[in-house]
């Protein structure tokens, strides 16, 4: 059988809508039904929005960076960057020395250094001298 | 569109706003569907008052779950869950109570409250409301469920379907064998009902 529902039978059941409970004696809600279903919508709400606070927060930390942006663009705030006197101190400094008496003083040094390694350089020529000397007298004992 | 759509938008969305007094206005807006709904379902198997609040209360705490379905079918998808859930539990605690007390089981289920009116009951109702009610009774769960949802809430067949876990073809099955049963009484009421508006015009 083909499970369907007549025209008429639509009809019938439109006109006759409520047709259970409109012979019902039904009582309004009670009082304290609704406390009750209040109370709970309350502490539901209350759970479901924990992030209350933390919008204030961020309400309050906008109100905050507003202000400060707004005093930073009437120049009431610190300026962090050198000012010009202190670039041209900088640029001035004295470093307390002369470096063309230093350089003065190395080239000395270095000229010591020459003429010793010089005198090393006589003495090994006159160790071989005295060496080939020995050699040709024959002088075996040394 | 039935005549309780407009207002009932707008409550759901002052509500969902943080008016708490509109939640009010909804329990008493569909306080007579969802109770007769309830009342016809449970039986005289628990308390109405106390199905009713507990619908609600679970309509509270997932509000965030109704999307912009018909509202009064969701509370009774609420209301069948919960009394499926009823019945349930009840059973269980009956076949308990069976085996504790009364192996053979006879003198308990005796004992047992009937799901329709006593027959004393139904000798004193004699006027068409008691008529109704005793035919409601008188319906299987199942077809009852789909007269009243369709008839109390005008709840789409489809929605219907899927509330009770049946195929759409099954829940037609069901409100046209609850319809054989009950046209006797609806033609007498829609007589009724076309005689009274008629006499109003």
């Amino acid at each position: 059988m083909k499970p369907d529902i007549h025209p008429d039978d639509e009809a019938l059941l439109k006109a006759t809508r409520g047709f259970a409970s409109r012979r019902l004696d039904i009582p309004p809600t009670p009082r304290d039904t609704l406390a009750v279903l209040r109370q709970a919508a309350e502490q539901q709400r209350a759970a479901a929005n924990p992030a209350g606070w933390t919008w204030w927060r961020w309400a309050v930390a906008a109100c905050v960076a507003l202000v400060l942006l707004v005093l930073a663009g009437r120049g009431w705030m610190p300026d962090e960057r050198p000012t010009n006197n202190l670039a041209a101190a900088v640029v001035d400094a004295d470093p307390g020395l002369d470096l063309a008496d230093w350089d003065l003083e190395v080239d000395a040094l270095m000229n010591d250094l020459q003429a010793h390694l010089n005198t090393f350089t006589g003495a090994d020529t006159q160790l071989e001298e005295l060496a080939n000397a020995l050699n040709q007298s024959g002088d075996t004992t040394l | 569109m039935t005549p309780t759509e407009q207002p009932e938008k707008q409550w759901i969305a002052a509500y969902r706003k943080g008016d708490i007094d509109a939640l009010g206005k909804l329990v008493e807006h569909f306080r007579r569907p969802l109770y007769a709904f309830i009342l016809n379902m449970l039986q005289g198997r628990g308390d109405p008052e106390d199905v009713f609040q507990e619908v609600w209360l679970k309509a509270i705490q997932h509000f965030d779950r109704y999307r912009d379905h018909q509202f009064l079918s969701w509370l009774f998808r609420i209301a069948h869950n919960l009394i499926i859930d009823r019945f349930r539990r009840e059973k269980k605690e009956n076949r308990a109570e069976e085996r504790d007390l009364d192996p053979a089981g006879e003198g308990l289920i005796a004992s047992l409250p009937a799901r329709g009116p006593t027959p004393d009951r139904q000798s004193a109702h004699a006027d068409l409301g008691h008529r109704i009610n005793a035919a409601l009774a008188a319906l299987p769960d199942d077809q009852r469920e789909v007269f009243l949802m369709r008839t109390e809430g005008d709840v789409p067949f489809k929605e219907i379907a899927a509330i009770q876990g049946a195929t759409l073809n099954t829940v037609l099955s069901r409100m046209h064998y609850a319809l054989q049963k009950l046209r006797p009484l609806l033609q007498e009421e829609y007589a009724n009902w076309s005689g009274e508006h008629r006499h109003e015009t």
